[in-house]
Order: C-alpha cells, then structure tokens, then sequence
C-alpha cells in the first residue's frame, strides 16, 4: 500500500466482509444516524445486561470506510460497560478528528490512518461511532437494561 | 490499461477523430500543473465546477490591484471603471446567449436565477389547480423552487418521466394540459448528460400558454445556448462552470416576462426615485439587481466568454461531446461496470456505477491517482431514484481534457475494482 492509499488490507477486509452486520432479536439500545452528502445509513443496536454491552451489531449500507468502521466498532466494543463504551466513543472521535496514533485500547483504528490524506471521507469512519454515542445516551428504543 | 474485448485501446483511439487536447487550451489553465497524492491532477469535474484560465485570475486580480469603484453610483474614474466592467459582462453575456442587453439579469448563478423566477415571477401568477410541469432528471435547484411554488399556491407539480436517463417531448405532450402554466426543465441533465429537446418541449409548452424556464448550468458548458432557438423564456446560467468566478451568473428573462416580474430583494441601485412612501423603479434588468453588483465577478466572466469566443461554441460543444461519448464506451468494456442512461444526445458527462464498490469508495480511489470527480447523488435524488441508483460516480469533460484523460480514467476504474471490491 502506497502512502496515499486509504484502503489497506484491513480496512477492506472489514468492509467487504463485515462482523457483526446482523440485527438483534431484541436490541437494548439502538440509533441510525445517516451521512448527508451521501446518504449512507448506519444502525447501531446492542444487547445489555446489567451495565454491559454483550452483544453489539449494525445494520445499513455504505461504503468501505462506513462499514469498515462499524465492523470494528462493534468487536472493539462487545463486552465493554456503557461507561467504557462511551470512553471508546470519545476516543475514537478524536482519533479521526486529528488523526495521529492510534489509542492504545483501540490500535486496530491505525486502518484508518489514510484518512489524513483524503479528510472529505472522516465522516465516512465517523458515522457508526456516533449512532454508537447516540444509542448510549438516549438509550433507545427501550430505556430499561435487562438485568 | 490491460486490453479488452478485441480491439485495441489505440486502434480506437486513432479511429475516434477530436479526442486529441484543443490547441493551446491546456496551457492556460495553470490548475492543470498541481499535482495531487503525486500523480498529475485529471480533471474530470467541469460539471460541478470549471478550472479558470490564467486570464480570469488576471481579469479578477486587475480589478483588485488597480482598483475599481461602486458601479453606477460612484462619480469617480474607478467608478466609471467598474460601471464599465458591469456593463461589459451584460453585453458579452447578451451575445453568448444570442440575446439582447436588456434581457439579461446579472445574478450570482443559476440557482439564484431559477429562485428569482418562482419567487419573482410564478408566485403572483400561480394558482389553486393550475400544473408547474417539471422532468424525473431535474437538479434540485430547478425542483426545490417549484416544490415551493406549488405548495403556496395550491398548484399541482407533475413529473415527466424519464426513458433511459433521457426526457422526449412526447412524453411531455401527453401530461401538456391547459392548465400547464410553467414547464420547467433542465438544458443538459447533471445525472446522465442527456441533452433535452428543449426546442420541440418549448413549441409544444407555448402552444397551451405555458411559460419555459431553462435551467442552464450545465447546458451554458455543453450545448448550445441559444436562448430563442431554444424557445425559452427564462434560461438561468452559472459563471463558475463556464470557467469563470464563482458567485456569478445570469438569468436570460424575455422582455415581455420580464415585464410580469416583481423584484425579490429590494434595496440600492433599482430606484429611479424613493420618498418615505412611494418608490418608483428603474426599468430594464437592473431592477432585479438590487445591491452592489459583483464587479471582479463580472471582469473574470467576461475573461471567461472571451477565452471560450476564441475556442469557438461548436468546437468547445463538439469536444466534450466526443470525449464523454467515447469515455462511456470504453468505461462500458470494464467488466462490473454500468454507464447510467443512453441518452439520444450524450454531452459532456458520463456517469456510472462500478458494481460492487460504493460511489464515494471509487471517487476516493481515483483521487488517490489523481483523477478528480463527482460521486454520490448529484443534488439530484429524484433522478437518482428514477434510474434506479443509490449514487454514481460522473466524469464530466471540459475544454482542457483530451484522450489521455479518458485513458486515465479507465485505468484507475479498473484498479479500483481489482482492489475494492469484494473477491
């Protein structure tokens, strides 16, 4: 991979081959959130017991950057309590916002490093991440955890 | 690029006449020497905007270094220098548009233009069960107005449909009723680069006391605008797709609607006289001007229609057609790849889809190998849902291009789908 390509063996592994693009038989927590100048769609919705996220999946179609992210997003995620889970969403948007090393608790996210040379696309990688905020916070469609 | 399906890439190419570079014209666009992620710009956006000849950078800057005043209101020498430069850019626009002085109204572009008849013109004339006709293939900026139009006057807004990326005037005669106040369409689609039969629609619009408005962003590059051959009574224009500044532009508006016509934005330079509770204004294109007029706006158009004088319409609209027309074809011999729409008279676009790989995916790739154009939806969705597709990539052609670009093009397609898509 040249130094101006965005699209590494990682990164096109996960897009065109995406974990976790399922839905939920009963999702906790769920969001969209959709890119304007494209139109691409991204659902988030996770399964939660207690305050853990135990199982994390997406819905939507997009790009390879979009569906890439969401792939990762979701194996970065599983597992996690929705404390860390909003600590990764913070992380990761000042990952893509300013695109230096990767953070250590997510250095998969260094796929993405091709990004500083075509910044039109961040949104692109951004998209899952904050339906991901947004289910956390609203926690949709239903308020309540199963415990 | 690998050869496909039998002939030659070459052989083609020295069968195809006119796809060689226009005589002198690369060199002066002094965009076409960056170089992007390190492979030479190919610029393939002329539809979304132009490059600009070093002649309107120095039509632009002159005004800037030498100084020119407030058009029509400043008594002094750079006042009388910018009224000249205004007055100039009305009368080479009335000739680029085979019109007369006082048929063109300065704006800031096509969507300005298109905004000043629906909100000029067709509000105080459309009513309750009246029809604004409009095409499947038209840009939001030629659909959005009459969106608006419609709604506020209880009007009925129907669509004529498209038949493979094209609009025919058949189509158009069978929805034509008398109650068809507006047919509004677009001179060349920015989705599939269809040249419309604007002409016969605007017969047939006429016939039953419709009044035609032309969106011309894209026709103004790449066909004829001729603004009474083409029958229209309203033709709006953009300056930057034309290789001129941005934020300039005209709206062709006939003496006899403009005659109908109430100014939108009121304010200095449209008034013969003002008191506390009269106003009186001025007659002819400037009482729809209101506001001091763009003059580094009107020098670099100006600069712009002389370069394209000197290049000549037929063979600035030949170019582009043959260019796009043979780009469609050897697109078409990549495997996975869907040209959108056959259009009976293809322009200077052609878009298309590479199976497989999102639109913003290929576009990126592309740039990475410096070959710049449009993906995504085009700011036409309903054209979009029309033909069937979720976005496309368009390569559009202009003045500068030539066959190397073509070539260019094709290689980066077919990287892209031997790296992006899905094995």
């Amino acid at each position: 991979m040249s130094a101006g390509d965005l699209y590494g063996p990682e990164l096109v592994d996960h897009g065109n081959q995406p974990r976790n693009k399922r839905k939920l038989a009963r999702a906790d927590i769920s969001a969209m959130r959709s890119n304007a100048s494209c139109g691409d769609e991204v659902r988030v919705s996770a399964a939660v017991t207690g305050e853990k996220l135990v199982d994390v999946v997406f819905e939507g179609d997009g790009c390879l950057v979009s569906l890439a992210s969401a792939s990762m997003l979701t194996t970065l995620v599983k597992g996690k309590s929705r404390e860390e889970a909003l600590a990764l969403v913070g992380q990761a948007r000042t990952y893509f916002e300013q695109l230096g090393d990767a953070p250590a608790s997510m250095p998969g996210l260094a796929a993405f490093s091709g990004l500083s040379r075509f910044p039109v696309r961040r949104a692109c990688a951004r998209l899952a991440w904050e339906a991901l905020a947004n289910a956390l916070v609203e926690a949709s469609p239903t308020a309540a955890s199963r415990t | 690029m690998p050869e496909l399906n039998g002939t030659g890439v070459a052989e083609r190419e020295s069968t195809a006449h006119g796809l060689q570079s226009l005589p002198g014209v690369r060199d002066a666009f002094p965009a076409l020497s960056e170089w992007i992620h390190g492979e030479p710009l190919v610029y393939l956006d002329s539809a979304a905007t132009a490059l600009k000849p070093r002649s309107v950078a120095d039509a632009v800057a002159r005004v800037y270094l030498h100084g020119a005043g407030a058009v029509d209101r400043s008594a002094h020498t750079l006042g009388a220098r910018a009224t000249t430069l205004v007055d100039r850019v009305r009368t080479d626009l009335a000739e680029f548009l085979c019109a007369s002085v006082d048929e063109i109204i300065l704006t800031r572009g096509t969507t300005d233009g298109l905004n000043l008849v629906a909100m000029g013109w067709a509000r105080s004339r459309l009513h309750h069960g009246d029809e604004v006709l409009v095409t499947a293939l038209e840009h939001h900026a030629n659909l959005l107005p009459w969106h608006r139009a419609c709604q506020e006057s209880g009007a009925r807004l129907v669509t004529v449909p498209a038949r493979g990326g094209d609009i025919y005037a058949d189509d158009v005669a069978r929805l034509l009723t008398p109650r068809t106040k507006l047919v509004a369409l677009t001179h060349v689609s920015n989705v599939t680069g269809a040249e419309l039969p604007v002409a016969k629609i605007s017969a047939l619009a006429h016939a039953v006391g419709a009044a035609v408005v032309v969106d011309g962003a894209q026709g103004a590059a790449v066909a004829d605008a001729d603004v009474h051959a083409l029958g229209a009574d309203f033709y709006a224009m953009s300056g930057h797709k034309l290789y001129g500044p941005s934020s300039t532009g005209a709206l062709f508006a006939s003496r006899a609607r403009q005659a109908e016509m109430t100014p939108v934005a009121l304010g200095g330079g449209i008034a013969l006289r003002v008191t506390t509770d009269q106003v009186t204004l001025r007659e002819g294109p400037q009482r729809f001007e209101s506001g001091s007029p763009n003059v580094e706006g009107a020098a670099g158009l100006s600069a712009a229609l002389a370069f394209l004088q000197e290049i000549g319409k037929h063979a600035r609209i030949a170019h582009a057609r043959r260019l796009a027309t043979h780009a469609a074809a050897e697109l078409l011999r990549i495997p996975g790849v869907r040209v959108v729409g056959a259009p009976a008279q293809r322009t200077g676009i052609v878009s298309f889809v590479l199976e497989g790989v999102h639109a913003h995916d290929v576009a990126t790739w592309l740039d990475s190998r410096g070959v710049a154009v449009r993906a995504g939806r085009v700011c036409a969705h309903p054209a979009l849902d029309a033909l069937g597709e979720r976005e496309i990539v368009r390569a559009s052609f202009g003045v500068y291009n030539d066959v190397h670009c073509v070539r260019a093009l094709c290689a980066a397609v077919q990287s892209a789908k031997k790296t992006l898509g899905a094995s």
